[in-house]
């Protein structure tokens, strides 16, 4: 059985959906730890102001509920029935704000053809090219279109098929390096290395201190996982 | 007693004006009478001289002598064309001419024995100069003075005296008058100026018939008039020269191509022979018996109806429009009888029977034609004065009747029934414009009422412009059409036409059998094209339905897709909650309140989608969103409002009490709805008629709603204490008959969705009923 944790950001209240899953991941082999975060629910009055998403309070909520854990795959909501945030604009801002940025992420809608479409459509333009007026996307289309690929959006998905993709996704088991290190290092926050890191950097921090270090910092964040890789493949050549 | 006495008539001189002046009361007819009297006196020639103040009328008749001028010129009232003594010399006579002898047998244009006083009306003074057409015949003058009969009334007219003389055979001014008669009229009693003259010239043109080919034998009347000469030179035609013969009009000499009709009683009254003749072509010929009463002989009734082409023709030829010419004149052997035909002069009512039906009749406009009355028929008498016609009597009833119904009706159903079926004929001086079958059905019905008589015999009819053959007919023709052809053809009794009429008949039937074939396959191809669009078109059903699962290309508009996003959502957790419910089942792993709440939240669900399809239409309710920012004291307000529609069934009465509060957030209008009516569905099991819904704000952020009814209220087992309250809020506690335990547990949790809570108060707090207070924050 393994062991996978993943967070449903969805401002329904999805503890029936989250029972099956679970259920369903058990029956595939995984012990699924499925979390839910309903930003945008009516209810969740400590996340909203004035009856819209608050994005700072989302964040202050989200460190408060969620600290320390990590998740192998978050799905994201695309209509969180807000008139200012949309799923992936949430993603925009936990990703700036390194709130799980390492964790793969998938984003699902009830019309999901309806997202891109959508986008498309409000940036579609006619222009003169070479005599022939052809049509084109405009920069704010592209923009988002980009900003969709980017992100580290794995999959857009229908509604219908979340659940399905996201057992599907955990038995791939498609984790980034950042993640792996992540998540191991904050199993145990308290330990430290030896100091036998050739970047002294790394010297003296605790694994907890050191998650943190290579979540908000990028540069550190490689510098860290070259070492890594190149100490453990150290380790384990035969000795000449 | 003395006795009797004989007493005689005495005349007086004014017998003179009686019978001359006073009785010839138009210039014109006086020269016709005098004109006349020259043709009956066997004249080839007369010609008419103007001179001033004087006419001489001279002809080449067969003149006088002395015994003549006092036994028959002399003798008034007397005529020896009556008495039919006027000629008992030509068979001793030296006229050797074969052509007069013939004439010997002619009818008399006058006959009265007064026409010799037509003088009187034209001037004052006569020298009459005769000479007999014999062998050394003498030079008869006489000289009557016309005003000796006037001085005095009680001078006897026999006493009035005449001057005779005989001229001398070598008398100059007249050495080379052969034979016949001058009069020289002079003391003329009008003046004669050119326009005059030119008029007695057209008089004259129709004085004699016009119609035919060789009228009055040649008969020539020519006018002299020196003064006029220098007037005639520059004029165009000679018809308006006063110089000159009078021309003999002819009028089919014009070859004016008209559409003519002619009737014609024999000369033994036995036969009444139509023809109708269009643009030279004969259209049809009938005979009948002659049935008239009285009965009529020796008549021709002959109109021509000028259509807009041949009146053009006419005016051009004649110079003078055909109205202005006449239309219907009347010739008694030969001779026109005035005014018949003259214009302005409407003797036979042609013109007001044409105002009854202006555009299926001819008036005097539309006609020219004559009445020919020949030989021997007495009953048709010229009124003495001679310009007034004929005498009104029986004859000459029926003879106009005849002219109406006989001649000009059928004339005027010609025009109308086949020629009016193409406006372009009218145009036209040959029949192409009526080589239609329209045209060619309408002529063979006008023809098959012609001779629908038993005792009407078909004569003759054109067979070419019968023939409906041609290919471009026989698509139109109809069985009527072929019918009344074969009635004709049976009528016509011609073996060539017969045998035409008969293929006509046959490639009729032909074309008929191909046109039913035709459009029997033409029927059955419509029958295959219908049937194969429907298995095409079912074909296309049954692929639809087969492509439907697997194309998703469909586009959905707003509100569609609004729908969507809800009913995946509902369904999704109404799915998922069944799933887990009955893998709690299966695995024994349940207890009764898990139960129930899952079912609870099922049937939440359920109802929520269910509301969508109830108030999906109204205006402003998102269907793309569950929550949206709202004031919840006017959704219910509203929602209380259409409760009605929604529900048809309802019969509650509610009461709505607002005290100006509002609560403007974000909450789940649906889950609002379900909450409403599962709180009003228990008011409803409660036996409640009334409704009352207080809200009032308790501070800004927060709303309170008294929810009360007039029921039954709830059993006093829940009312004890305040956590005895709260059991009616838990799963499977029912306070009615048939309730199922859920709906109050989903009115808590809905309210909790919205930062809502409710508790019960009590009985009778409001109303007689239960009353249940909601805070919403």
């Amino acid at each position: 059985m393994i062991y996978k944790t993943c967070l449903i950001i969805d401002n329904e209240d999805q503890t029936e959906e989250i029972s099956k899953l679970v259920r369903d991941a058990r029956n595939r082999g995984i012990s699924l730890d499925c979390h839910q975060f309903n930003v945008g629910n009516t209810a969740y009055s400590e996340i909203l102001t004035n009856g819209l998403i608050d994005i700072a309070k989302v964040f202050i909520e989200f460190k408060k509920r969620f600290h320390n854990l990590h998740f192998d795959l978050v799905a994201f909501d695309w209509d969180l029935e807000d008139d200012n945030i949309t799923g992936i604009e949430l993603i925009q801002q936990f990703t700036l704000n390194k709130i799980i940025k390492f964790s793969p992420k998938i984003v699902y809608s009830g019309v999901l053809d309806d997202v891109l479409k959508k986008i498309v459509e409000e940036n579609l333009g006619i222009a003169k090219i070479e005599d022939e007026e052809k049509p084109y996307l405009n920069h704010a289309g592209l923009t988002k279109i980009k900003f969709l690929i980017k992100n580290r959006v794995l999959d857009y998905l229908d509604r219908g098929n979340r659940d399905s993709m996201i057992l599907k996704f955990l038995k791939e088991d498609i984790q980034s390096t950042e993640l792996i290190i992540s998540q191991t290092l904050r199993k145990h926050p308290e330990l430290k290395f030896n100091n036998n890191f050739v970047n002294t950097k790394f010297n003296g921090s605790t694994f907890e201190d050191l998650a943190k270090e290579l979540e908000s910092n990028d540069s550190i964040n490689n510098e860290f996982k070259k070492e890594i890789i190149e100490q453990v493949i150290s380790y384990l050549t035969e000795k000449i | 007693m003395s006795g009797n006495k004989e007493l005689s008539f005495k005349i007086s001189s004014n017998l003179k004006n009686i019978i001359g002046r006073d009785l010839i009361t138009d210039d014109f007819v006086a020269v016709f009478e005098l004109v006349k009297n020259s043709f009956d006196a066997y004249a080839k020639n007369v010609i008419i001289t103007f001179l001033k103040n004087k006419i001489i009328i001279a002809d080449d008749g067969k003149g006088m002598d002395i015994e003549d001028i006092n036994k028959k010129w002399l003798f008034v009232a007397y005529s020896a064309k009556k008495e039919g003594i006027e000629d008992s010399e030509i068979s001793n006579n030296e006229f050797s001419d074969y052509r007069n002898k013939i004439q010997a047998k002619k009818f008399y244009a006058g006959a009265k024995g007064i026409g010799r006083f037509s003088c009187d009306r034209l001037g004052s003074k006569l020298v009459l100069t005769t000479k007999k057409a014999i062998i050394n015949s003498n030079l008869e003058q006489i000289e009557v003075n016309w005003k000796d009969f006037e001085k005095n009334s009680e001078d006897k007219f026999i006493d009035i005296k005449v001057i005779h003389r005989t001229l001398e055979k070598t008398n100059q001014n007249f050495k080379d008058f052969q034979n016949g008669t001058i009069l020289e009229i002079s003391n003329l009693n009008s003046s004669w100026d050119r326009k005059k003259k030119l008029e007695l010239k057209y008089s004259l043109e129709k004085l004699i018939n016009p119609f035919e080919d060789n009228p009055l034998n040649g008969f020539s009347i020519k006018i002299i008039d020196n003064d006029e000469r220098k007037n005639d030179s520059v004029n165009l035609t000679k018809r308006e020269d006063v110089n000159g013969k009078v021309g003999n009009f002819i009028f089919e000499m014009m070859n004016i191509k008209t559409t003519q009709i002619l009737y014609e009683i024999d000369e033994l009254g036995e036969y009444i022979f139509t023809s109708l003749t269009d643009r030279g072509t004969l259209i049809y010929k009938t005979r009948r018996k002659n049935n008239t009463e009285p009965k009529l002989q020796n008549i021709k009734i002959n109109l021509f109806h000028l259509n807009r082409a041949a009146k053009n023709n006419f005016s051009r030829m004649m110079g003078i429009d055909s109205v202005n010419f006449g239309s219907i004149f009347v010739y008694k052997n030969g001779f026109r009888i005035p005014p018949y035909g003259d214009y302005g002069f409407d003797y036979f009512g042609l013109d007001s029977r044409k105002t009854q039906k202006h555009f299926s009749r001819f008036g005097s406009r539309d006609l020219i034609g004559r009445i020919e009355i020949n030989g021997d028929n007495p009953n048709f008498k010229e009124i003495s004065s001679r310009d007034g016609g004929l005498v009104r009597n029986d004859h000459y009833n029926l003879l106009v009747k005849l002219l109406i119904n006989q001649t000009l009706q059928k004339l005027e159903d010609y025009a109308t029934k086949v020629q009016f079926t193409n406006k372009e004929d009218k145009n036209n001086d040959d029949l192409s414009a009526l080589n239609n079958i329209t045209a060619k059905s309408a002529l063979l019905n006008l023809i098959s009422n012609e001779i629908d008589d038993e005792d009407i015999d078909l004569v003759d009819a054109d067979k070419g412009n019968l023939n409906i053959r041609a290919k471009e007919l026989m698509k139109d023709v109809n069985e009527k059409d072929i019918a009344l052809l074969n009635s004709i053809s049976e009528k016509l009794n011609d073996k060539n036409f017969k045998t035409e009429t008969e293929e006509t008949s046959r490639v009729f039937k032909e074309n008929l059998e191909l046109k039913k074939k035709l459009k029997e396959e033409e029927e059955a191809r419509v029958i295959a094209e219908l049937e194969q669009k429907r298995i095409e078109k079912e074909l296309e059903l049954e692929k639809e339905k087969n492509t439907y699962l697997i194309s998703s290309s469909r586009s959905l508009s707003n509100d569609a897709k609004g729908l969507v996003h809800n009913i995946k959502i509902t369904s999704k957790k109404i799915s998922d909650s069944i799933d887990n419910l009955y893998d709690k089942i299966l695995s024994d792993n349940y207890s009764k309140s898990a139960l129930l709440k899952s079912l609870g939240a099922i049937k939440f669900q359920s109802e929520k989608a269910n509301k969508i399809s109830k108030i999906i239409t109204r205006a402003n309710f998102k269907t793309d969103r569950n929550a949206q920012i709202a004031d919840i004291v006017i959704y219910i307000q509203q929602y209380i409002a259409i409760y009605s529609d929604i529900y048809p069934s309802n019969e509650l009465e509610f009461d709505l009490i607002n005290h100006s509060s509002q609560m403007v957030k974000k909450f789940s209008v649906l889950d609002m709805s379900v909450v409403l009516d599962d709180l009003i569905s228990n008011s409803e099991k409660a036996g409640a008629k009334k409704i009352e819904i207080e809200m009032t704000n308790i501070s800004e952020k927060e709303l309170k709603i008294l929810f009360s009814d007039d029921g039954k209220g709830v059993d006093d087992d829940f009312l004890k204490d305040e956590k005895t309250k709260e059991k009616i809020f838990e799963l499977g506690v029912t306070t009615s008959s048939g309730g199922s335990g859920i709906g109050l547990n989903s009115v808590r949790e809905g309210l909790k969705a919205m930062n809502g809570t409710i508790k019960l108060l009590g009985n009778k707090i409001k109303l007689n009923g239960a009353c249940f207070e909601i805070i919403i924050r």
